[in-house]
């Protein structure tokens, strides 16, 4: 990481050095551009001067000629100017050309004074020469002055003019002439002569001046220092250009040689890059807990194992000191440690106790090193396992080692394919044996009897099918002696399903044998017949339902009910219905297969589970089986008791999938059996299950009824046949739900009974009645009672007698003028006990009838034990009066014997004439039934009697 | 007449009013002499002529002069200043007279000294980054002085072709004075002073000052003087550089004498005079103080 640090620094340096030569070469680029402009600005102005030089010269050529010398001074002005800017110019780029630019600027200043004293002289010239012409005009016309004279005057212009414009003309020879010219003018005294001499003199001396200042302007070297300037500039730029063009090929070439250099180092970082990014690849989704602090120790870097780990999130802890993870359990040696190594730069290993966020502890093995860059300590990287699981499955497995070696139990471990692995101490001490002697043997050396294969291969079968088998099994200590062992074996898979062991616990069942052991055999057995019970029934479905969904089978529950047990037990005791249920369990074993379950569930319902079915009506005809092996007589202490039963029939898994549904189906099937004539089997239907919804909702309808006022009263009159009068009526319930619209008693009632509403519904009825029947007694005293239907239920009440008394008080009716109507299944089902109650009622003046007479099967004998003063033939029997009907012979008999006991008879159902005719023949007393009146209201039953 | 030896003046010169504003003032303080009593304008009445009509000046505490004072008007167009022309150009004479004894006595030193405990001290941080200093000082008066110009002579209108701008007379002295010969030397836009010449060509002129010889040692510079501007010559009495005339037809006389050695008559004198007239101009607006 250090070497790598380096070379990124080295690449930055690098970088900046070409930098700096791309900049130097733009600057050296730039430089040359100036440079070159200022060449040609520069030679431009040296030719300027060039230019004005020239002119200069030409003004110095030019004498005699008039000039304004504003234009020559203009031009000296420019040169001026133009020189400056020049000098300027050079002195910062052409610091060499100072002593040119010296030597230009003397000759100038000489040319300048010298183009001066021209200027002054051409002057002069100019106008001595005009003069001279005019004078000499003058001369030659005038008369009085010598010929000779003129003649002089004539040679000497001629010679003045010649000197003027060449150097051939001896200047002596003129000065010769003047001399004479002189003389003549002395002597001839002439003015004209004189003056003419005067300014050809003058004119001569000006000649002179003119030409030697000429010859002095053109010989300056001007011209030729400013040639020497341009040269000098020319060479200088040529070189510079020269010199520039080498460095900027140095630069070009060492730019490219920089470039490539960063090319190589740029792929070296890009391998360098993308190492560092394998890295944090693999720092950041290691396994590990990696965390990175500065040399503060404050954490910069946390990987997600640590926030995943720890439960913080990395920017809750960036910034802060590893410390904040310490727990209580961590001890300060370890801290001062991992202090004292850091702090001499070393690594240390070790193992944390930390805690996450939620509080909970970490155990960590640590490794933290310190980082060095250079010397200089820049990091602690700590790297960190979570060991939390291992060390608490450590902690775990050492109180398992210590259940293993200090438990009661035998604990036997054995490889998948018997041979036995480990044992604990409790083994060595119930069997003798020590580990070494049985190590690697298979269990068969602990068989009581190895030849009894049967029940191992059971064992082996269910560890197979449900990987626990529990039972108790008789084994072979190591001195011969058989003990009995309550033994749990559990087949033991791994991960992938593979079975790896099996362990078998035992618990040493010599000392419980007697107490314990029978009480766990009684909690899955019947007692009485030595069926299963209905615990044990429940785990055996449950367990039935998945291998027959495994197997995609047909299993059937039976739910059995006896048809008469009740009356058996009640009339012969309990002690001959033991005996009676002992034979039925017996019957049933022997028709059903080994492998059909059976159970008792108490009382007199059993339940068997049929597995492996082939087909539904399999189901049939087992049960067809059971109905008939079970409807044979049972000889019993010289009773021949004939017992049948009712079969509901519920097959998984069109009729459910769970052992609920099934259990409670079969039931709703063994009910429909019943009511539909017992000794029969049905099949769960659906519209079964519909009946039973019909019946939560009239009971959900029903809780809520009376206190809404649903239920009112109708009375149907009771009359005697003979006279066709009203004589009594009977109080008759009526329900008008608002869900569920007109609901029958014979629907609802049952159902009150179930759920319990029963019993306020019996006072409600009672009281209700009452209340009309003091209406009805008002109207007309001939009627003589009301008859009130009072369920079995209602009898549980204690105060039930006392009640109806106080309500009967309330509305002025005497106990007499109430029939309480109790149906004939009332008298059949209740015992004794019961029959005391009635009694009670009977003796304090209340009318008792049984209802339904001639539906049960109470014989006429029986009744003669019943406080009883009315019997109600059912309607049933009514209905079937007809011509040669065995039911007429019946209901002669009832009549008949009915009279002979003294009941009173009333006769239900009559709706045809041919019917009241054959109940007035019969000497039936009352009659009730639609023929005579439907059942009304309290009103209308006023109205009939007046 | 396109191709007349004398020019008309320029009607303006390109000038930088502010700093010409500062060199008003300037011209006109005696703040710059050394006893606070002479100032520019004293030597250089720009009422009269631009000189102050004496044969020589007097400086600080009476002190007489050298020479006579030249005209300040339109000496933006000579080609050297003084008469010996030892100073270039406008700036390079108005350091001269500050520092000169027996003019204003003074010196730059002592001047900005002064000016810097004055209002010319904001005046001068202004216009100039340097402030107050000799170049400042002078950059300023020359810009003033180059607003004294005198445009629109009756002869300059002239030259630009209004015939009747001159009389007869002056034209015909216009004629003389270019046959006669003064304008080799009086021509140009300034009407002379674009050359040196020798003062007494055909006569020794009697003058204690030798003119240029005094700055180049030659000896032919002896007497060599700068020709001066004959524009508004009948304002500037008295001439030459001596002033050894107050009379311009004298003064035509000398001139005829000593530089051209010929005669002239009284009547041409008088159209030469005449013709020289002609050329007084339009003084400048910025002239009071």
């Amino acid at each position: 990481m250090i070497k790598k640090l380096k070379q990124t620094d080295k690449t930055t340096f690098i970088f900046f050095i070409f930098i700096l030569f791309v900049f130097i070469m733009f600057a050296y680029g730039y430089k040359i551009k100036e440079s070159m402009s200022h060449f040609f600005l520069q030679n431009n102005k040296i030719t300027t001067l060039q230019l004005i030089d020239k002119e200069l010269d030409d003004f110095a050529l030019s004498a005699s000629k008039f000039t304004n010398y504003d234009e020559v001074n203009k031009q000296e002005k420019k040169f001026q100017q133009t020189f400056e800017t020049l000098r300027n110019d050079l002195q910062k780029y052409n610091t060499d050309t100072s002593a040119l630019l010296k030597d230009i600027a003397t000759s100038f200043q000489k040319k300048v004074e010298n183009l001066e004293y021209f200027k002054a002289q051409n002057s002069s010239l100019i106008n001595s020469s005009h003069f001279l012409f005019d004078l000499h005009t003058t001369i030659s016309d005038a008369p009085k002055i010598s010929l000779h004279a003129k003649d002089l005057t004539n040679e000497t212009l001629f010679y003045i003019l010649r000197y003027a414009s060449s150097d051939s003309i001896d200047k002596k020879t003129i000065d010769k002439k003047l001399h004479e010219l002189k003389s003549i003018a002395r002597n001839e005294k002439n003015q004209y002569l004189h003056t003419f001499y005067i300014h050809s003199k003058i004119i001569l001396q000006t000649l002179q001046s003119l030409k030697e200042i000429s010859k002095e302007i053109l010989s300056n070297p001007l011209y030729k220092q400013i040639e020497a300037l341009k040269l000098h500039i020319a060479h200088n730029y040529d070189r510079n250009l020269q010199h520039q063009i080498w460095l900027i090929a140095t630069f070009f070439i060492f730019t490219v040689f920089i470039l490539f250099v960063l090319f190589f180092f740029h792929l070296a970082s890009n391998k360098t890059k993308k190492e560092l990014f394998a890295f944090r690849y693999a720092i950041e989704h290691s396994d590990n807990i990696v965390v990175i602090t500065d040399a503060q120790k404050n954490i910069i870097y946390v990987n997600e194992t640590f926030e995943k780990t720890t439960g913080y999130k990395a920017q809750e802890v960036l910034g802060k000191n590893p410390r904040i993870l310490k727990s209580e359990l961590q001890d300060e040696e370890t801290q001062k440690e991992l202090s004292a190594k850091l702090a001499k730069g070393q690594k240390w290993d070790g193992q944390f106790i930390n805690k996450r966020k939620d509080g909970t502890l970490l155990y960590e093995k640590a490794s933290i090193v310190p980082v060095f860059l250079q010397g200089k300590l820049i990091n602690y990287i700590a790297l960190k396992l979570n060991i939390t699981e291992y060390v608490e499955k450590n902690k775990k497995l050492a109180q398992a080692a210590t259940v293993f070696e200090n438990t009661e139990e035998s604990i036997i471990i054995t490889d998948k394919n018997g041979n036995i692995n480990s044992v604990n101490p409790a083994f060595s001490k119930i069997y003798g044996y020590t580990f070494q002697e049985i190590a690697e043997n298979t269990l068969h050396i602990l068989y009581s009897d190895p030849e009894d294969k049967r029940i191992y291969y059971d064992i082996w079968n269910q560890l197979n099918e449900r990987h626990i088998w529990r039972g108790k099994l008789i084994n072979k200590t190591k001195n011969g002696e058989l003990i009995p062992l309550w033994t749990t074996i559990k087949a033991i898979y791994d991960s992938k399903g593979d079975l790896v062991n099996y362990i078998a616990i035992q618990t040493d069942l010599r000392d419980i044998e007697s107490s314990q052991a029978k009480i766990d055999y009684l909690a899955y057995h019947d007692a009485l017949t030595g069926l299963y019970n209905r615990v044990n029934f429940e785990e055996y479905l449950a367990h039935a339902l998945i291998v027959s969904h495994r197997n995609k089978t047909l299993l059937a529950v039976l739910f059995i009910d006896l048809d008469q047990f009740k009356v058996i037990n009640d009339t012969l005791g309990h002690d001959t219905g033991d005996e009676v249920l002992k034979v039925v369990a017996s019957r049933l074993k022997t028709t059903l297969r080994e492998s059909d379950f059976i159970s008792r569930w108490g009382g007199d319902e059993f339940v068997v589970i049929l597995e492996n079915l082939a087909s539904q009506s399999d189901a049939a005809h087992i049960a067809t089986n059971i109905i008939e092996n079970l409807k044979e007589p049972i000889e019993l202490a010289g009773h021949s008791l004939i017992t049948t039963a009712s079969i509901g029939i519920a097959i998984y898994p069109e009729d459910g999938k769970d052992a609920n549904t099934l259990i409670k189906h079969a039931d709703s099937a063994m009910y429909l059996a019943k009511e539909t004539g017992k000794n029969n089997f049905r099949y769960y239907t659906k519209e079964l299950s519909k009946n039973i919804q019909h019946t939560l909702d009239v009971d959900m309808a029903l809780r809520r009824a009376l206190q809404n006022n649903e239920f009112y009263m109708v009375f149907q009159p009771q009359y005697k046949l003979k006279t066709k009068s009203i004589y009594s009526v009977e109080a008759l319930i009526r329900w008008k739900s608002p869900r569920l619209g007109n609901v029958p008693p014979d629907q609802f009632i049952p159902i009150a009974e179930d759920n319990g509403t029963i019993i306020p519904l019996g006072y409600f009825v009672f009281e209700e009645s009452c209340k009309a029947f003091q209406k009805m007694k008002q109207a007309n005293s001939q009627i003589k009672h009301i008859a009130i239907n009072v369920s079995s239920l209602q009898f549980k009440e204690s105060k039930l007698l006392e009640t109806f008394l106080a309500i009967a008080t309330k509305y002025s009716l005497q106990p007499h003028e109430i029939e309480i109507e109790i149906t004939e299944r009332f008298i059949m089902d209740h015992t004794i006990d019961n029959m005391n109650i009635l009694q009670n009622f009977q003796n304090h003046g209340f009318k008792i009838s049984i209802d339904d007479f001639g539906t049960g099967y109470s014989s006429m004998a029986y009744l003669k034990q019943l406080p009883i003063n009315t019997i109600k033939i059912d309607k049933s029997f009514v209905n079937d009066i007809a011509e040669g009907s065995s039911d007429n012979v019946i209901i002669e008999a009832i009549i008949a014997l009915s009279k002979t006991l003294g009941y009173e008879i009333v006769a239900e159902g009559i709706e045809t004439q041919e019917q009241e005719n054959f109940l007035t023949n019969t000497k039936c007393d009352l009659g009730q039934g639609y023929l005579f009146s439907r059942p009304v209201t309290c009103e209308e039953i006023i109205e009939k009697l007046s | 007449m396109a191709s007349e030896p004398i020019t008309p003046l320029p009607q303006t010169v390109k000038v930088n009013q502010t700093k010409a504003e500062l060199g008003k003032k300037l011209f006109f303080d005696p703040i710059l002499s050394h006893d606070n009593t002479i100032s520019c304008a004293t030597c250089h009445d720009l009422q009269h002529g631009g000189d102050d009509g004496l044969k020589v000046s007097f400086g600080i505490e009476g002190k007489e002069g050298a020479v006579n004072a030249p005209t300040i008007y339109n000496a933006v167009f000579n080609f050297r200043q003084f008469w010996d022309g030892r100073a270039k150009d406008l700036q390079e004479q108005a350091a001269g007279p500050v520092e000169n004894p027996v003019e204003m006595g003074s010196s730059f030193e002592e001047v900005i000294v002064k000016l810097k405990k004055s209002k010319y001290k904001k005046l001068f941080d202004a216009i100039y980054n340097d402030g107050i200093t000799k170049q400042t000082i002078t950059d300023a008066i020359a810009e003033y002085e180059k607003t004294l110009i005198t445009p629109n002579s009756r002869f300059d209108k002239y030259l630009r072709g209004d015939e009747g701008a001159l009389t007869q007379d002056e034209k015909e002295g216009y004629a003389l004075f270019k046959s006669k010969g003064c304008v080799s030397c009086h021509h140009g836009e300034n009407i002379g002073g674009n050359l040196y010449n020798k003062f007494g060509i055909f006569n020794k002129i009697n003058s204690q000052w030798l003119g240029r010889y005094n700055i180049t040692h030659k000896e032919r510079d002896k007497y060599f003087f700068k020709v001066p501007s004959l524009r508004n010559i009948a304002r500037t009495a008295p001439y030459f550089h001596d002033g050894r005339t107050y009379d311009l037809n004298e003064a035509v006389k000398l001139m005829s004498q000593y530089q051209l050695g010929r005669h002239i008559t009284k009547k041409e004198i008088l159209k030469i005079t005449a013709f020289l007239k002609s050329l007084n101009g339009e003084l400048p607006k910025n002239i009071e103080p």
